[in-house]
């Protein structure tokens, strides 16, 4: 017996809890078979007894292991190898013992949701001299303009010259927007334009401008009304949840179909910070458990009812002036209402509901609103105020209106009353299985109770909740959204990120290349506090990143910016409204309206970023050359090659415009003389002068060609269009 | 010059690597009739006798209605005659394509997800309700590429009014931006950016300029597709200008070609112009061609009139192109839909018109692959909800790909760690009307 035991030990033991006890234990109960035990293989489960002790041959295991029987054991994991077999077949012919309760092996965590490796990797600085390929590089990779200057600058001095201008918010707010699905319409067939969207994206320019710290950037996002409702630049930064779609539905459209779409809105709101901040695709669990990752359609639906109150703010919000403006208005109202109550001798009982704001299903109260209401009502300048109370009015007013900005349709806010959360069977919202409650996903929750986390944030609002559990790197998932982070910050830089899939980290990601420098990366972020400038500093005055790389295309954008940049026009206004461009008649196929006054000058010629983008009319020039179309967070752009690009740099309105702007420009700057034309179009185009030989080649172009002429061709050149 | 099997391997080297081999395939090319707003089933191709019977009583069942102000039962305000062998019921509205009635294949009883314009929009169009996913025809370019190297392989002409829920009905959602539909117009330049600007001087000469510094750059960076994809783009633009007039000049038709498709008359030549030259298309090689009605089949307040004019404008272009494609030899190759988002409801909507119905609706096929002459499927009496054979619009879906030779279990494309598809985890070939 003893013997045996020992050999139990070394083999087959090792085999179950590697290959099958983890779904066969008392706990899961696969098919109804728990293996740990003797007893339980003995009892077997719905297919019968498992194995018949001392004939291997006769048993069920064996012929799944083998695959001569389906189904094929063990699921979803290659075949056992002929030695492990073998024993198995050994251990049921020698009377299957068990020396103990067998416990199944749980996998190692995927990496990217594993604890951060403790520092240990690095990212060897870079030497050398500094090309003008790389000054190119760098400044459109910080800012997505062309280089202005090839001075003798040190590259790390350039490095901080480019992360300390406005431009660097506007390159890689850019970025994150397309991670938001930012847009300044609703979408669907109506499409209305939300005019004051861009309040988010402004605050998105300015925090990465002020480089705040990017777990406090996460945190406002996902609840900025909760976590520090006084401040204006935390509800903006809600704007965030509430950029996605909205469809407009009629009062008379029924119960189910609001329903159905309100369940989308709620998959919006999920699925986008699954997606931004976890590198989760969480969405895939709305109608079944995920089929790789281990998040459960009851961890999608606990994650729903974090937003099950959550509602797009439409009306007037107000600043803390106008606030307190409203305030005091509203007092001196209430007391002359109950002035003139007395003056009208109104009945105690109707006072009381006279009182109150108007409830629609309050027939008493109905009546005695029709009876009165109209007699009270009153002009602020019917107000009898004290001399006191008018020299605060006044200033109070002042202070309301010197206040600015008001926030509406860009943020997001709690319903006074929360409606209960359903799981839903299939993602269908007519088959509700049950009420469900706010919880973290449970295989990234950690141990910290929601009590816990609750007592840590100002409201315990799931949202606050998940935004400080996000954030938090010892306790909840900040590990996994620093490496989802990095990531993004990596891929920007190089193309191509240490993971190709920035929106999922799980366990369908592409392979992670160097797993020691993501968490590095990662480790650093949180080690300097979550601020990106000094990790863009560090990636980028790396040997790595200053080493010869594949060409990339400039992004849509950029390929616009580049165009007014080089062309001397580009209007440097920040902030603000977004700017409808001219889009040609014939390039809207939307029944929505695309209205613009605006001609081709100084407005439009702003950088992109703060062009108006209207769901169901794409810009066309942004549209052929990639520009995503905001239905869905979007990690990574697919760059094409494609015809349209190529007839909209030829024949586009805008772009000729730009070539006689370039021309003009040429003109002013360097007179009538040729070469003189020649060195600063290829200067400003591609960051260098010409070659001899090019010098010639655009000379004997120029005899028979317009300089305007000239200078469209540089737009259509691969030098032009892409960067080293 | 890179030649073109390369090139066409970088534009579309996703699409060459998936797994997607059907059977044989039937069709080469599509043509969708998209009859944006919602046509009625009951008033065009499945009339309904129990309609006339109980015409103005509430009907027994509840009828759930978009607007919410169900009237009663309404008899179409159309007369009906049955057509050729297959006794096709056509209303009378229709006559140019109720002498096509033996080469149609009508499923009546289709079915959709949504009473709203456009997540129906997107779901005929894409398979989900939401924006964002890919549409048929980029799923289609993506698993077969295109025979014409000057014209884009998928086209689409959008309602001249807009269509509503815009460019996300043929968007490419998630597949690469080349298999994205290319707008085309009738009437002038059919492509955006087709015409030079005027005060270029020799647009050649320009090209053959900035071709000359992207060789220089090309052979400084050695082996990078993408330039050469590029040069050999800017070398297919500048052809599309010429050729793309070509296609869309209906001037080098004949008159009697013209006739055929009611160009020669005011009502029919904004959808005559949109179906000659989607016969012009498919000739040249273009795999997916979409065409969009113009107005509305969205006939809430006047069903008679607002359903009249829409068949007096597409009847003779549709029986047009029908007639043309097969004495072009092109029907056999040719996969032809007609169809809206979803159909109307049987109950009247303000006295005379008729509310969105997407429990039940009615799309037709013809040409490449198809069974011509019969019905498949049925509503239930009243019309109002697929009954016999109900057919989902995965179904749809999983057939348009399997004429084209495309299993639709097989066509997929990873994104965000899944292997997506058109028709999700669901889509039976409706085998009944395949020949």
């Amino acid at each position: 017996m003893l013997v045996l035991l020992v050999a139990l030990a070394a083999g087959p033991a090792e085999i179950l809890e590697a290959a099958c006890v983890k779904c066969h234990d008392a706990g899961n109960r696969k098919g109804g078979l728990d293996l740990s035990t003797r007893q339980g293989l003995l009892t077997g489960g719905e297919s019968g007894p498992a194995v018949v002790p001392g004939r291997s041959r006769e048993s069920l295991l064996m012929r799944l292991v083998t695959h001569d029987d389906e189904p094929a054991m063990p699921r979803k994991a290659d075949k056992l190898p002929p030695a492990e077999i073998a024993a198995l077949a050994r251990w049921i012919d020698g009377g299957v013992p068990y020396a103990r309760t067998l416990v199944g092996r749980a996998d190692p965590p995927h990496w990217a949701w594993a604890p951060l490796r403790p520092a240990g990797g690095s990212l060897p600085p870079g030497r050398g001299a500094v090309s003008r390929t790389l000054i190119r590089r760098a400044t459109f990779d910080l800012w997505g303009l062309p280089p202005t200057s090839d001075d003798n600058e040190r590259y790390e001095d350039l490095v901080d010259r480019l992360l300390a201008s406005p431009h660097y918010g506007e390159r890689w707010g850019r970025h994150w927007l397309d991670v938001a699905r930012y847009a300044d319409s609703e979408g669907f067939e109506d499409d209305g334009d939300r005019k004051h969207a861009y309040v988010y994206r402004d605050f998105v320019i300015r925090a990465l401008n002020e480089d705040m710290p990017f777990d406090q950037f996460v945190r406002w996002q996902l609840a900025g009304d909760e976590l520090a409702p006084e401040d204006p630049n935390a509800l903006a930064a809600t704007g965030f949840l509430a950029a996605g779609v909205s469809i407009k539905l009629n009062p008379t459209d029924s119960k189910e179909n609001k329903e159905k779409h309100r369940y989308d809105e709620l998959d919006d709101f999920v699925s986008t910070t699954g997606a931004a901040f976890l590198g989760l695709t969480v969405g895939c669990a709305r109608c079944h458990d995920h089929k790789y990752d281990p998040i459960t359609s009851r961890d999608y639906y606990a994650l729903v009812a974090a937003f099950i109150g959550t509602e797009k703010r439409r009306e007037l919000a107000l600043g803390s002036a106008q606030r307190e403006w409203e305030e005091f208005r509203q007092a001196r109202r209430d007391e002359h209402r109950e002035r003139r109550m007395a003056e009208l001798a109104i009945p105690d009982e109707d006072r009381d509901l006279l009182r109150q704001s108007l409830h629609k299903n309050n027939p008493v109260q109905k009546k005695v609103f029709g009876k009165w209401d109209a007699k009270l009502q009153t002009m602020d300048d019917e107000l009898a105020l004290t001399p006191e109370q008018r020299v605060v009015w006044q200033s109070l007013e002042r202070a309301a209106q010197a206040e600015g900005t008001t926030l509406r349709e860009l943020a997001v806010t709690e319903a006074p009353l929360t409606p209960p959360a359903f799981l839903l069977a299939r993602g269908e919202p007519r088959n509700k299985v049950a009420t469900i409650a706010f919880a973290l996903p449970a295989f990234l929750a950690g141990g910290k109770s929601l009590e816990a986390w609750g007592r840590e944030v100002p409201r315990s609002s799931p949202r606050a909740v998940l935004a400080a559990w996000l954030t938090d790197v010892d306790q909840g998932a900040g590990r996994v959204l620093a490496r989802v982070t990095v990531n993004r910050l990596w891929q920007h830089h190089f193309g191509v990120g240490l993971v190709d899939t920035p929106n999922d980290l799980g366990t369908q990601a592409t392979p992670l290349r160097n797993p020691e420098l993501l968490d590095f990366l990662a480790g650093e972020l949180v080690r300097g506090g979550w601020r990106l400038k000094p990790l863009h500093r560090l990636i980028m005055t790396s040997a790595a990143y200053r080493q010869q790389r594949p060409l990339r295309r400039l992004e849509a954008e950029t390929v616009r910016d580049a165009i007014l940049a080089v062309s001397g026009t580009l209007n440097a206004a920040m902030y603000g409204p977004a700017v409808k461009p001219p889009i040609p008649a014939e390039a809207i196929a939307s029944r929505s309206k695309y209205l613009t006054d605006e001609k081709d000058g100084p407005a439009v010629r702003r950088r992109t970023v703060y062009l108006f983008t209207k769901r169901s009319v794409r810009n066309p020039m942004l549209e052929v050359f990639d520009a995503p179309d905001a239905t869905a967070s979007c990690g990574r752009r697919t760059p094409t090659t494609v015809p349209t690009q190529s007839l909209a740099l030829m024949n586009d309105a805008s772009v000729r415009a730009r070539a006689r702007d370039f021309a003009r420009r040429l003109e002013h700057e360097t007179g009538r003389d040729r070469r003189r034309q020649i060195d600063r179009a290829f200067r400003l185009a591609f960051g260098r002068p010409p070659r001899a030989p090019e010098r010639a080649g655009a000379a004997r172009y120029l005899a028979h060609a317009s300089l305007v002429d000239f200078c469209h061709a540089l737009f259509l050149t691969n030098e032009f269009l892409y960067v080293e | 010059m890179m030649d073109r099997r390369q090139f066409l391997h970088t534009l579309a080297s996703s699409a060459l690597t998936a797994g997607r081999a059907a059977a044989a395939p039937s069709a080469r090319s599509v043509i969708w009739l998209f009859m944006e707003g919602g046509p009625s089933a009951v008033d065009t191709f499945d009339p309904k006798p129990e309609l006339k019977k109980h015409h103005g009583k509430r009907p027994k069942e509840a009828i759930e209605t978009f607007f919410g102000r169900p009237g009663p039962l309404m008899q179409s305000p159309f007369s009906f005659q049955q057509h050729g062998g297959s006794g096709l019921w056509v209303c009378d509205r229709m006559p140019a394509i109720a002498r096509h009635a033996d080469e149609l294949a009508v499923i009546k009883s289709c079915f959709a997800e949504s009473p709203n314009h456009s997540p129906a929009m997107y779901q005929m169009n894409t398979g989900m309700t939401r924006a964002g996913f890919p549409s048929v025809g980029s799923w289609v370019t993506y698993g077969l590429g295109t025979d014409n190297k000057s014209l884009p392989g998928f086209v689409v002409f959008p309602n001249e009014a807009g269509s509503k829920g815009g460019p996300q009905n043929w968007g490419h959602g998630f597949l690469p931006g080349t298999f994205q539909a290319t707008p085309f117009r009738t009437g002038g330049a059919p492509i955006l950016n087709l015409s030079r600007p005027s005060d270029v001087g020799d647009q050649r000469a320009l090209l053959d300029y900035a071709q000359s510094l992207n060789r220089d750059h090309r052979r400084r960076h050695g082996d990078e597709p993408d330039l050469e994809a590029r040069m050999h783009s800017h070398e297919l633009a500048y052809r599309m200008q010429s050729e793309g007039r070509k296609v869309a000049d209906l001037t080098r038709e004949t008159d009697e070609t013209r006739r055929l498709y009611g160009i020669d008359r005011d009502v029919t030549r904004p959808f005559g112009s949109k179906c000659l030259m989607a016969r012009r298309l498919v000739e040249s090689g273009v795999r997916f061609v979409q065409l969009y009605s113009d107005g509305e089949w969205d006939s809430h307040g006047n069903l008679a009139q607002q359903h009249g004019q829409r068949c007096d404008e597409t009847d003779v272009p549709i029986a047009g192109l029908l007639t043309d494609l097969k004495r072009c030899g092109l029907l056999d190759s040719t996969l032809v839909i007609w169809g809206g988002e979803f159909g109307r409801m049987p109950v009247s909507e303000q006295g005379q018109g008729r509310d969105h119905n997407p429990h039940g609706f009615l799309v037709w096929m013809a040409g490449a692959g198809i069974k011509a002459g019969v019905s498949h499927g049925e509503t239930d009496e009243l019309g109002y909800r697929a009954a016999v054979n109900p057919v989902s619009v995965n179904d749809l879906h999983a057939t348009m790909l399997h004429l084209l030779g495309l299993d639709h279990r097989k066509l997929t494309y990873l994104h965000n760690g899944r292997r997506f598809r058109l028709t999700d985890v669901a889509g039976e070939v409706i085998r009944p009307v395949l020949s």
